[in-house]
């Protein structure tokens, strides 16, 4: 155990450091990162202005500014992209290299990418907590988020990396079947912001677009976490969403299995 | 052709400590270090010679050849490739050259071959007579009739680096720079590439630089080189007075009748040598010895072997070109 | 520039070839296009159903707006789509190759590479600003539709120039994505009336990065909201002045390549 921990310990440190060396790039990324969100938020202090009314579908503008922001939080604990990773190494070429033991390339994936989720979580998570804290205290908000079930929380975020994670994975797997790369990112990045409420909370959404979310994984990504931890979701609700999310990773993982398994037998067939 | 006088190119590279914590420091300051990877070094190279530039990685190898194809900007020193001074006239220095970068293609990865070269022949403003007569001279001796319509991307390393001489070629370049083009492929193939290249350079007198690890190639094709080793040139002149010079073995094969035993030769007490002046490799019915050629004549080798042995067969071989590389890399200088 | 023309027109007719053979690829790409446009849409849709009008822009004039926004970008894509791929091009040398051949490096890094897929975006935007133009009852003049399509040229060359401002930092920077990234990021402000945001950004967008120009200003000329004189003359200054600016900084970095290696 200790030998695999050291081993693929590795790779998470590895993608670690190069993330760390260059230091233009963090401050970029981390700064871009928080241009976005700032965006995101001056657009709803214009749409608040507009509404005559102090709160819509249930969010004051304060609340909503949270939502944001903790959205912002879980998007960064659960960080996880190998299919950016996997549709790279197909581009190039080097699948078929990596492929000569399928069965560490997928553990090695997952912790590289775990080195790059924890690079996430030093520079964007703790500041985006940081800021929380701050607002919260700033403007006297104190009750608009639970802190009694930060724990749970952040349980729920660490099920959400995982869901994540599968989900994710799984997609990746269609770039071996159709062939496009970059493509396919956009696709699966535009489809999981949509529904891990990362475009707008999930009750926004008409009847018929919020059944279809609840049909998909995403939501147990970003938004259920971020209903926690802003005390929208309490006492039987929280106990199945929680139970919800775990199922979403048992199944995801499952599936990931079969799903990869399959592309290496048809890969062996077709040739990388 | 090629007139390169005191050329120098430093690099300034900045210097981490090593480990998770010198990555940390690195992040707030990091220290500056200035490598002279080419320097001081003049040679003048004549239309139709074909020059073969080795050394060791980092020697200074790519470095000289980025300056001379016009890519980088020489610290101080001069060149001139036909009187046009590379990296101030760019575009016109560019419509004289080719470059093959071996491991690396010039053309576009995904369209068919055929179209590359349609392409070439815009960006070279080639005649349509000239570019037909060119391709179907390489297209006869390069077999490109086979692939060309296939997406580059689809060939095999051999069909690329046909298609990549042949693209290098097409415009009939002054100047061929060959970076590593063998690399990767098999005999047939290498030889294919040796023989397109002695073409162009027998009926063009086109000048050919060619950077390698296959010795090989230099044998075949080069009969200059020019040996660089940390940014120096270490030695400039024909293949053939280095093998005089430094070429101190012979190398002698002897195909035996009998199972060779292990018994010892102990050939090193017979001509009186120290053993480590002797290389003996035994294999099946295959005796060969390396010898100091000024010690022992290979007519008393001969002699030897042939008294003990029933001989079936002999070779005999100068002195490889890759031990004499290797002689002179440790020792840092050439001295005829 | 005669010789530019017939090498471009090479690659054009393979990229129309391969359309044809890569379907999947394409349909993926136009797919996620769709997906990202109609998430837009979908968030004003759902916005406007608790609000009627943001800073006095009705829903109709949003997606107008929207539309609008597609289509310099679109433009921008489908040609220069490779610019984003240069910094990884310099840290894998392959801009070398560029450097060997007698013409233009830059040209021969945009002319390789035409993404149909951008194809999604010019007809979204299109039918986007023409269905809210019926809703609205709006019609253009011929001055309009002329001015409308040199807005546009200049819209999406204010685009690939800081675009290319962008991707020549990888001259210097290990990656430079975030940093483009980064900076489309700040074009998204232009998807929404300027008007909406504090003082502080709509300089950001108006002056710093004239996003603002290469849709909202147009748009809400279009619209009736702005004045034509502001709008043109500052889209074509704007574009005027990043072309030449991005051109030499690209220039300054090839040249500091030249010096430095990658």
């Amino acid at each position: 155990m200790k030998r695999f921990l050291r081993k693929y310990g590795a790779f998470a440190k590895g993608s670690f450091e190069v993330a760390v060396m260059y230091r233009v790039h963090i401050l970029l990324w981390v700064f871009g990162d928080f241009f976005s969100l700032g965006l995101t938020i001056l657009l709803w202090v214009a749409i608040y202005a507009n509404s005559p009314t102090e709160m819509i579908r249930g969010f004051t503008l304060i609340q909503m500014i949270f939502y944001n922001l903790i959205i912002h939080l879980t998007g960064s604990i659960t960080y996880m992209s190998p299919l950016s990773d996997v549709a790279e190494d197909y581009y190039d070429g080097r699948i078929s290299m990596s492929l000569i033991k399928p069965a560490s390339y997928a553990i090695q994936l997952f912790f590289r990418n775990l080195g790059n989720n924890l690079f996430s979580n030093l520079f964007i998570t703790l500041p985006t907590f940081l800021l929380i804290a701050a607002v919260s205290l700033a403007t006297h908000q104190t009750e608009s988020l639970a802190w009694l079930s930060f724990p749970v929380f952040l349980f729920s975020s660490l099920l959400g990396l995982f869901i994540n994670y599968f989900a994710n994975f799984i997609f990746s797997n269609l770039v071996f079947y159709t062939d496009a790369t970059f493509g396919m990112f956009q696709l699966n990045q535009a489809i999981v912001r949509i529904f891990s409420g990362a475009l707008i909370p999930l009750n926004f959404f008409p009847g018929w677009l919020r059944s279809l979310a609840g049909f998909l994984p995403y939501a147990g990504v970003q938004y259920i976490p971020a209903m926690i931890l802003l005390g929208r979701t309490t006492g039987n609700d929280l106990l199945s969403a929680i139970g919800v999310q775990v199922l979403w990773v048992v199944f995801l993982g499952v599936a990931a299995q079969l799903v990869w398994s399959h592309s290496l037998s048809r890969m062996k067939v077709m040739g990388g | 052709m090629i007139e390169v006088r005191n050329l120098t190119k430093e690099f300034v590279k900045y210097e981490k400590e090593k480990g998770l914590k010198g990555l940390v420091k690195g992040f707030f300051n990091a220290k500056k270090v200035v490598k002279k990877a080419v320097d001081n070094i003049s040679f003048t190279i004549n239309e139709g010679e074909m020059v073969g530039y080795i050394g060791a990685n980092g020697a200074g190898k790519s470095t000289t050849i980025k300056m001379l194809t016009g890519i980088l900007t020489p610290t101080s020193g001069e060149v001139r490739i036909d009187g046009i001074i590379p990296y101030q006239n760019r575009v016109e220095n560019a419509k004289k050259i080719g470059v093959v970068f071996g491991q690396r293609t010039q053309l576009w990865w995904d369209l068919p071959l055929s179209e590359s070269f349609l392409i070439l022949k815009e960006i070279y403003e080639m005649p349509d007579a000239f570019y037909e007569e060119q391709m179907s001279f390489f297209n006869r001796i390069l077999n490109l009739d086979e692939f060309i319509k296939s997406p580059v991307r689809t060939l095999s390393l051999g069909q690329r680096m046909r298609a990549d001489i042949a693209a290098s070629l097409l415009h009939n370049p002054k100047v061929l720079y060959l970076d590593e083009p063998t690399i990767g492929l098999d005999v047939n193939a290498k030889q294919r590439m040796r023989d397109a290249i002695k073409m162009m350079n027998q009926k063009y007198n086109t000048t050919v630089i060619l950077t390698t690890h296959d010795l090989d190639d230099i044998a075949e094709l080069c009969n200059r080189i020019l040996i660089i080793d940390n940014g120096k040139v270490i030695y400039d002149g024909s293949l053939h007075e280095i093998k005089e010079k430094y070429g101190t073995t012979k190398r002698i094969e002897f195909e035996v009748r009998d199972e060779l035993n292990d018994e010892s030769l102990n050939l090193a007490s017979v001509f009186n040598v120290h053993p480590d002046e002797l290389e003996i490799t035994r294999e099946d019915k295959k005796l060969s010895i390396v010898f100091p050629k000024l010690k022992i004549s290979v007519a008393q080798m001969t002699e030897e072997i042939l008294r003990r042995f029933d001989v079936q067969d002999i070779s005999i071989f100068d002195a490889d070109i890759e031990r004499i590389v290797a002689r002179i890399y440790d020792e840092g200088k050439v001295t005829l | 520039m005669k010789r530019y023309f017939k090498i471009y027109r090479v690659f054009f007719a393979q990229y129309l070839k391969q359309l044809i053979q890569y379907r999947v690829d394409f349909s993926i790409g136009i797919l996620s296009f769709l997906l990202i446009q109609f998430s837009g849409i979908l968030f004003v849709g759902l916005i406007f159903e608790s609000i009627d009008s943001l800073n006095g822009w009705s829903l109709d004039q949003m997606v107008f707006l929207y539309g609008f926004f597609q289509i310099p970008r679109g433009i921008d894509h489908l040609f220069t789509d490779n610019i984003w791929l240069i910094p990884s091009k310099i840290r894998r040398g392959d801009i070398d190759r560029y450097l060997v051949r007698p013409i233009n490096p830059l040209f021969q890094c945009v002319a390789e590479r035409f993404q149909p897929e951008a194809f999604g975006e010019l007809i979204i935007g299109s039918i986007l600003i023409a269905w809210t133009s019926m809703r609205m009852g709006l019609s253009f003049g011929f001055t309009e539709i002329a001015l409308t399509v040199v807005l546009l040229c200049c819209g999406s060359m204010i685009y690939t120039s800081i675009k290319l401002l962008g991707a020549t930092t990888g001259f210097w920077i290990m990656n430079s994505m975030p940093l483009m990234t980064f900076v489309y990021g700040i074009a998204d402000f232009a998807k929404y009336p300027t008007v909406i945001f504090p003082r502080f950004i709509q300089l950001l967008v108006t002056v710093v990065f004239p996003f603002a120009f290469v849709s909202f200003y147009p748009a809400s000329y279009l619209l009736g909201m702005s004045d034509p004189w502001f709008v043109v003359l500052g889209s074509v200054v704007a574009s005027s002045i990043f072309s030449v600016v991005a051109y030499r900084f690209w220039k300054f970095g090839l040249a500091s390549y030249n010096s430095a290696g990658s």
